[in-house]
Formats: C-alpha cells, sequence, structure tokens
C-alpha cells in the first residue's frame, strides 16, 4: 500500500476466496490488523457515501469490471458489492472474495473502499439479492449498476429483487441488441414503479455535453428565433446507438413542445419521424453508420429564419470534443470538451445523484413513442 | 416548454451549473499575477468542465508589451503551472483562440479606444454579442480612473437590457472608510450597483459555501446555533509566509486591512447571520450586513482591551532562519505595520448576546491554515464532567477552509475497557477524500458567478462600508495612541503573548491548528 502512487489505485485483497457468511468479519479484521495479506501499517481513510450494488449476468463479461470499480470508488468512495452470476453453469456455488480499494490522496492520506465480489454458479445465482441484501450499509443510499447489455426489466427476478434494495438504479442503453423492445421495457417499468427509484441512463449522461452544446448554440440571444422555427433534425450515428438519439429528440421535442405525428423507416439505415410544432412540421431524419462505435457523429439543426434558410452543425471531434458551426458564419466554430466519458466515470457522476431527473422520465417516455411508432 | 423568446427552454434542467451567457471577459491588468496564477487557469477549467458559455474571449488589456500570441504563451505557462488540471493540448488549441491582448496604460483615452474598437472586431467573430466584464486586477488607486475611462469612450452599457456590461473589483476596496467610499463612488459613477461584483475570493471557497448548506440544510446544529448553547467562535487565518515581495503594499495596509476588513469579517458574516428567506442575491446580503451592523464599535480605550496587534520578529521557517518584519526587504527598520492582530468582539443581537467572537490573523505563523471554530458550552458538572480537575473538552464544530477543506466534530466518547474514562474523539469530514472530485478553485466559482449575473457570493457596496466603518475605529485609535513599538511573536509561532492573554482573561484558550 504504502507504494501507490499519487493518483494510483492499489488493491489489496485477501488471497483465498471466502465463505458468504464471513464477508463482514473478514471485512473486519482487513480494517483492524491488515488481514493476512491486506493492509499494512499505514494509516487509512476508510470512506464509504454509498452502497454500490454491481450486477453482472456473465462471467465472461467481468472483465474489466474490477478496473472500472477502482475508479468510480476514487471519485465516489463506496461499498462495492460485486455480483457476478453464471445461471448456465452445471455447479451450484456461491463464493466471496473480500478486498479495500485504496488511493494515496493529498497528505500522503490512504482513501480505501470495500469491495465485495461475490460469485454464484448454477441455480445459486438466484442467491445473489439475499447475499447482497445482508451486506449492505445501513443508513446509506444504495444504487445499483446493471452492467448486462440488456435492458433491466429483462433481468426479471434478478432485477426486480435488486432494484426494490436500491434507491437508484444505473444502466445503460448504448449497446442494447433490440432497441425498441428495450426502451419500451424501460419506459413501462419506470411508468410502474411506485417507490421514486431515481433511474440513470448512462446514455442520457453522454448526451449531457450535446446538449449543452446545441441549447447554447441555439440560445435566442445568439440565433433569435431558431428555436420556435426548427423545421428539421438530421442524426447520424455509429451503429446501436438508437436508444441515445431518441433520447436526444425527445429531449428537444419535449422541451420545444413537439407532438409526434409519425415515423417512417425508409430503404437503407433511414429512420424518420414526423413532429408537429406551434409553427409546424418538424422532419428528424436518423442515419445510422454501417461501422464505428456507438456514438453520435453529427447533428443538423435547421430553420427558417429572417436571412432565409439557417442551421448549425453539431459534430463529434476526436474522443473529447463536440464542434459547432453556423450555416454561413464558418468563423463561429466552437468545441465543447465532451469530459471523461468512460462508463466508470459517468457512473461514478451518477451516483451522487440522490433525486430523480423528471426531464428524463419525459424524454424517455418520447422515446418510447417514437420507439413504439417503428412497430406499426 | 417555448415561453418567450428570450427564455431557453433548452438549457432547463441540464444541471445546477449556472449557464451564463456568451461573453467578453476584459482583464486590465491580464499579463500580472493574479490573471496569470488565477484568472486564466480558472477559465480554462471552466471551459473543460463544460460550463463556460459556447461564445466567448478573453482579452487582456495592460501596459505590458504583449501581443496576442505573447498573452497566449503567458496562458499557456500559467495553465501548465497553475491549472488543478493539466494542460490538454487539443482543449488550448480551442482555448487560446478566444484569448487576444490589447496593449495601453490605463489612464489614456487612446488605450480605451483602441481597446473598444479592437472588442468590436473580436466579438462578432467570437460570437458574441457585446456582453462584456471587466475584471479589474489593478491597484485601487488605478480603479477610478479606469471606470471614468470607460465611462468616457461609452463602455458601459445601461444596467438594465441586454447587452450586459459588469465590472469585478479585486480587494482592496479602500484604505480606510474614506477612500472606500470615494472608490465606491467612483465605480458607482460609471455602473450601477447590479452591475459590481467585489469579489473576495474566500467567499468562493466550498467551505465557506458549505458553512450556509450545514447550517440550514441539516436539523441538528442550527437549534445550537445560539447563545444559548455556543460557548465562543474562534475565526483564524493563518499564513505561513512573511511579506514577502509584497512590503509597499503591505507597510500601508497591515493585517487588519488586508484580512480583518475583508476575509475575516466576511466569514463572520456566513457564521452569524440569520437565516436568510432565499438564497438570492440581495437577501442573502441584506442579512449578512445585518450582522455588521450588529458588531459592537470597538473604539477608544476599548481597543487596547480588545484588540492585539503584533510584528513577527526573527524566527524559523521550517527550520530555516528568517528575519522579523522589521528587517524585510521593503519595509522601514521603525515600522508600526501590524503583521498579526487579534480581536475578541461581539455580535449585539439576540441570537449572539454575550457570546466572544475571536478573531486572529497572522503572517509568519507556523502553518497556513484558516478555519471557523464553533465551541459549545460545557455540559453540566456531573456524571462524567463531575471532576472539576479534569473537565471534560467541550465540543467543537470546526470548518476548515484551507488547507483540506471540510469539517470536523469533536464529541466525547468513552474509552474501551471496564473502566469510565472520556475521550475527545473527532469526527472528520474532508472535501477530498469524502468526494473523489476535485473541487473547484474559488475563482472559477466566482466567475461563473459573474457571467451568469449572481451576486450573491460577492459583497455589496453597504457591506464593504459597514466593515470599514467598524475597522476605521479600530485604526483611528491606533493612529491616535502614537505607539512606536509593537509587542513581537517569533516568526513560526501562533502569535504573542498578549493573544494569549486576550482570550484567557476569558477562560478560553485558541486552538492548535
Amino acid at each position: 500500500m504504502a507504494d501507490a502512487l499519487d493518483g494510483e489505485v492499489e488493491e489489496k485483497r485477501l488471497a483465498r476466496p471466502i465463505d458468504v457468511a464471513a464477508v463482514e468479519r473478514e471485512l473486519g479484521r482487513l480494517w483492524s490488523d491488515g488481514g493476512a495479506n491486506g493492509i499494512d501499517e499505514d494509516p487509512v481513510t476508510r470512506a464509504c457515501m454509498s452502497n454500490l450494488v454491481v450486477y453482472c449476468g456473465d462471467p465472461r463479461e467481468a472483465g474489466p469490471l474490477p478496473e472500472e470499480i477502482a475508479h468510480i470508488t476514487e471519485r465516489h468512495p463506496s461499498r462495492v458489492l460485486l455480483l457476478v452470476g453464471n445461471a448456465g453453469a452445471q455447479q451450484m456455488d456461491l463464493e466471496a472474495h473480500v478486498s479495500a480499494v485504496c488511493y494515496l490522496a493529498g497528505g500522503g492520506r490512504q482513501i480505501c473502499s470495500e469491495h465485495v465480489t461475490i460469485s454464484a454458479q448454477g441455480e445459486a445465482a438466484r442467491r445473489l439479492p439475499s447475499t447482497a441484501r445482508s451486506l449492505l450499509i445501513g443508513d446509506l443510499p444504495t444504487a445499483l449498476w446493471w452492467t448486462p447489455a440488456e435492458p433491466p426489466p429483462r433481468g426479471a427476478d434478478v432485477f426486480s429483487e435488486l432494484s426494490e434494495m436500491a434507491g437508484h438504479v444505473i444502466y445503460d442503453s448504448e449497446g442494447w441488441p433490440d432497441p425498441v423492445q428495450g426502451v419500451v421495457a424501460v419506459a413501462d417499468w419506470a411508468a410502474a414503479d411506485r417507490s421514486e427509484t431515481i433511474l440513470s441512463d448512462l446514455a442520457w449522461r453522454r448526451l449531457k455535453p450535446w446538449r449543452r452544446l446545441v441549447g447554447q448554440t441555439l440560445d435566442p440571444a445568439l440565433a433569435p428565433g431558431a428555436l420556435e422555427s426548427i423545421d428539421e433534425v438530421v442524426v447520424v450515428h455509429g451503429p446501436h446507438a438508437l436508444p441515445k438519439v431518441w433520447l436526444l429528440i425527445g429531449w428537444l421535442a419535449r422541451r420545444l413542445g413537439w407532438q409526434p405525428i409519425a415515423a417512417k423507416i425508409e430503404p437503407g439505415v433511414e429512420l424518420a419521424w414526423g413532429f408537429e410544432s406551434k409553427r409546424g412540421r418538424v422532419r428528424v431524419r436518423v442515419r445510422r453508420l454501417a461501422e464505428g462505435d456507438s456514438s453520435i457523429r453529427r447533428v443538423e439543426i435547421s430553420w427558417s429564419g429572417p436571412r432565409g434558410r439557417e442551421g448549425a452543425t453539431f459534430v463529434r471531434e476526436g474522443e473529447g470534443f463536440v464542434a459547432v458551426s453556423r450555416e454561413g458564419s464558418p468563423e463561429t466554430q466552437r468545441v465543447l470538451a465532451r469530459g471523461d466519458l468512460s462508463r466508470a466515470a459517468l457512473v461514478a457522476r451518477q451516483l451522487p445523484k440522490l433525486f430523480r431527473d423528471p426531464l428524463f422520465r419525459e424524454t424517455l417516455e418520447i422515446s418510447r413513442t417514437m420507439a413504439e411508432a417503428l412497430r406499426r | 416548454m417555448l415561453e418567450t423568446a428570450s427564455h431557453n427552454p433548452l438549457t432547463v434542467g441540464l444541471s445546477s451549473t449556472l449557464l451564463p451567457e456568451p461573453c467578453t471577459v476584459v482583464i486590465f491588468g491580464g499579463a500580472g499575477d493574479l490573471s496569470r496564477r488565477k484568472l486564466l487557469p480558472a477559465i480554462y477549467n471552466l471551459m473543460l468542465d463544460g460550463v463556460l458559455p459556447a461564445n466567448f474571449a478573453i482579452v487582456g488589456f495592460a501596459r505590458t508589451d504583449l501581443d496576442d500570441a505573447g498573452f497566449r504563451a503567458l496562458a499557456r505557462k500559467g495553465i501548465e503551472t497553475h491549472s488543478r488540471r493539466p494542460l490538454d493540448e487539443r482543449a488550448f488549441a480551442d482555448f487560446e483562440k478566444n484569448l487576444f491582448f490589447v496593449r495601453g496604460p490605463f489612464d489614456e483615452e487612446g488605450s480605451y479606444r483602441a481597446l473598444s474598437k479592437r472588442l468590436d472586431e473580436i466579438e462578432p467573430g467570437c460570437g458574441v454579442p457585446g456582453n462584456r466584464i471587466y475584471y479589474l486586477s489593478v491597484p485601487p488607486s488605478a480603479m477610478g480612473v479606469c471606470v471614468e475611462q470607460l465611462q468616457h469612450a461609452g463602455m458601459i452599457r445601461p444596467h438594465e437590457g441586454r447587452p450586459f456590461t459588469r465590472i469585478i473589483v479585486e480587494k482592496p476596496i479602500g484604505n480606510d472608510l474614506a477612500s472606500a467610499r470615494a472608490l465606491n463612488a467612483a465605480i458607482a459613477s460609471g455602473f450601477h450597483e447590479s452591475q459590481v461584483f467585489r469579489i473576495d475570493h474566500y467567499l468562493g471557497k466550498e467551505t465557506v459555501q458549505s458553512l450556509m448548506a450545514i447550517r440550514f440544510a441539516n436539523a441538528i446544529f442550527e437549534p445550537l446555533w445560539n447563545q444559548k448553547y455556543v460557548d465562543h467562535v474562534q475565526i483564524t487565518v493563518a499564513e505561513e509566509e512573511g511579506v514577502g515581495t509584497r512590503a509597499g503594499y503591505y507597510e500601508e495596509a497591515g493585517a487588519l486591512r488586508d484580512m480583518v476588513q475583508n476575509h475575516i469579517l466576511q466569514l463572520l458574516c456566513v457564521t452569524a447571520m440569520e437565516p436568510p428567506w432565499a438564497l438570492t442575491a440581495d437577501v442573502v446580503r441584506d442579512h449578512k450586513l445585518e450582522v455588521l451592523q450588529c458588531l459592537r464599535p470597538i473604539a477608544g480605550r476599548d481597543v487596547e482591551r480588545f484588540v492585539v496587534r503584533a510584528q513577527y520578529g526573527p524566527g524559523f521557517h521550517h527550520g530555516v532562519d528568517v528575519p522579523g518584519y522589521r528587517r524585510e526587504a521593503g519595509v522601514t527598520p521603525d515600522s508600526t505595520t501590524e503583521t498579526y492582530v487579534a480581536i475578541r468582539c461581539f455580535v449585539d443581537n439576540w441570537r449572539w448576546a454575550g457570546v466572544p467572537f475571536f478573531l486572529r490573523t497572522g503572517k509568519r505563523m507556523p502553518r497556513r491554515a484558516s478555519e471557523i471554530a464553533v465551541q459549545f458550552k460545557d455540559v453540566p458538572p456531573i456524571l462524567f464532567n463531575a471532576d472539576a480537575s479534569n473537565p471534560l473538552e467541550s465540543n467543537v464544530l470546526a470548518l476548515r477552509i484551507q488547507p483540506d477543506e471540510g469539517l470536523s466534530l469533536r464529541i466525547a466518547t468513552k474509552l474501551p475497557g471496564p473502566k469510565v474514562r472520556i475521550y475527545p474523539v473527532k469526527m472528520d469530514f474532508r472535501y477530498g477524500t469524502t468526494f473523489g472530485d476535485q473541487s473547484p478553485e474559488a475563482y472559477e466559482r466566482l466567475l461563473l458567478d459573474v457571467m451568469a449575473g449572481d451576486a450573491t457570493l460577492f459583497m455589496r457596496r453597504d457591506a464593504v462600508e459597514a466593515s470599514w466603518i467598524w475597522v476605521t475605529n479600530v485604526l483611528e485609535s491606533w493612529t491616535q495612541s502614537g505607539s512606536r513599538w509593537l509587542p513581537e511573536y517569533p516568526a513560526g509561532t501562533w502569535g504573542p503573548l498578549e493573544a494569549e492573554k486576550l482570550i484567557q482573561a476569558e477562560n478560553r484558550k485558541w486552538r492548535t491548528l
């Protein structure tokens, strides 16, 4: 532990798996005497702002999680319960590992979070929620990070049980194999939820720089009349980004008072929706690129202004930036840093949220309407 | 929903972060230390956070022989050295496109004609609709002339409507009551009070902002926050450094003007204010002003009883010999400028009647530390506190402003074991360790507030003058005393013996920081 450099994350764990019933005892030992192979004599600070339950339904997808979790707890110290299920396994087994993940803060102090990994094989996977329930620290907010690439409600009983103990559910709609089914399922679940659960879609969080730049560029002070007069939006995106595109369009529609009226699947890879605004029809076209990552690449917004047709084009530039240019005035191009959009960074930023985001819920409803229109 | 043309529905719900309008920041003294070390890194970090307006321009304005390229190089160096986040080449390339420099003396009409012309050229290209913020990072003596010239050049727009014009004024606001009033009057000749942002960077610090939240967002503190439960309050701003290269300024100022009149009295206001009925700028500032109005004047012979001033003598700083104040470069050998002040004062209102507030600040103290400590009254002398020879330690709520922003609460607990032994333990919360995210620098928050037009964390004219009224009483008494000698404290210690006596007279003691 002492050799951790400033900002570096270091994990100390007990080398052997332990019985689930022994988790609290082993954690206690880790803090009190350093454990067999745990924390050394250097003073450490145990910090805990939340319980974070991380669910992974397939051990093959759990690989990057420990590193991501370490980065999350560096920004938001938590007791982490990583639940790895393997329902398809033949044998039935439940085992745990405990560890302390520490990083060196200013003044040589080490800040440590408790990590518990519980792996369940076969039928034992059903016991994961009850195991997690017994390991939560009381009187702290609990968040569930649902990592499978399928909508949380598709997780049936496991999700149902885990979400009941969590006040906050975090998931990522980017990469869902069936976006229509996924968005409808989540929207249905959210509408039926009576326990005021906070719902966070990381795809919505990724849109924040786009929303900010669109909002600033079309501000009435800079583009008078633009917001009322938008009549066309074109979005170009990579594969598996449709839920995110719906959220972006849904946000515009919700904030600008557009009503969805029709959807059309055009030959090739283009989808089109029609909205009704106070000034008339708004046409939205969405084009999917055949290759590349699942990000939004380009958004074009057009309107009829006092000088005729006007528009703004927002383009993803490299990994970290969004750029904008206004039609006819290329010198006003601006770039906005998108910040760290890694999954871990996004989860860490969502965890302190203790309130529901009504705008997201409203946007999700419009996303559902757009998705359902494609079914007809 | 879309209500009016001026309302932007797309910014609703984005975040709690303020969303400012596109604007130009003109930094008077743009080539100076504050600009390089604090302002340019702060604006750069705001851009990285995505909270800067999409369209902005930063214009350095000073006599220094620089051009745009030189100013950009200065910004790069400042960010590389002083930014809380490392310089990112891609982001900086975008940032520096918006940096410009105009050279000229502040007192010449021609400089402002050139500045105005350059701004008119820059702003359309940057997409800034004429909103301007003038940041006066200049000596107080130059402020009046800057305002006068801005006005003369027609560069100040009316306070209503758009585009806006705002001005940021750095401390010190005057040297005494008369000069503060004169400076405020000079500013007011060009700017409406709603356009004026008097900056005190202490108010941008996380802990200071958090103090209001601690008081008014928790049910457990506010009921105790009064004379019934609080024994006394200590506010400390300790500096490690000596006078350094600032002797010219400091000889004229001293600790009372440099620290007490602004930072410490502002901290006192946030600590002692009544709950505001809204978190709007004027409501909060009205309530802070009330504290200053309730501050019992210290004048005449009371000054000797309630105020201790001193100078640091020779001593050690981290084990190295350092000279006394009178031996510092630029300091007159018979200087009576105080480098240390300790004050016992009272806020004469219902809430704080009889509760002493101990204020202290000094240079060349053992370490840099600022805090507000609220010490609660003792428990009755029975049960665990029955032994008069070993009284229990009192509960203390301490809010650390720097370094390691955070708070701690000292409580008494029982040591494990069969015997009843009470031991004080500290529940400690640190921003840097509890919340993993870095706190923004004070200047980041404050600059963003100015861009967004939120004056809550800035000093209003009436409050500045009220604090000068209180401080000037003490200054006048010192002048009248004609003292040629001040008590000394060795550099690297917590202050003079007289300060110990000041607090011990009340059976209390200074906290060790």
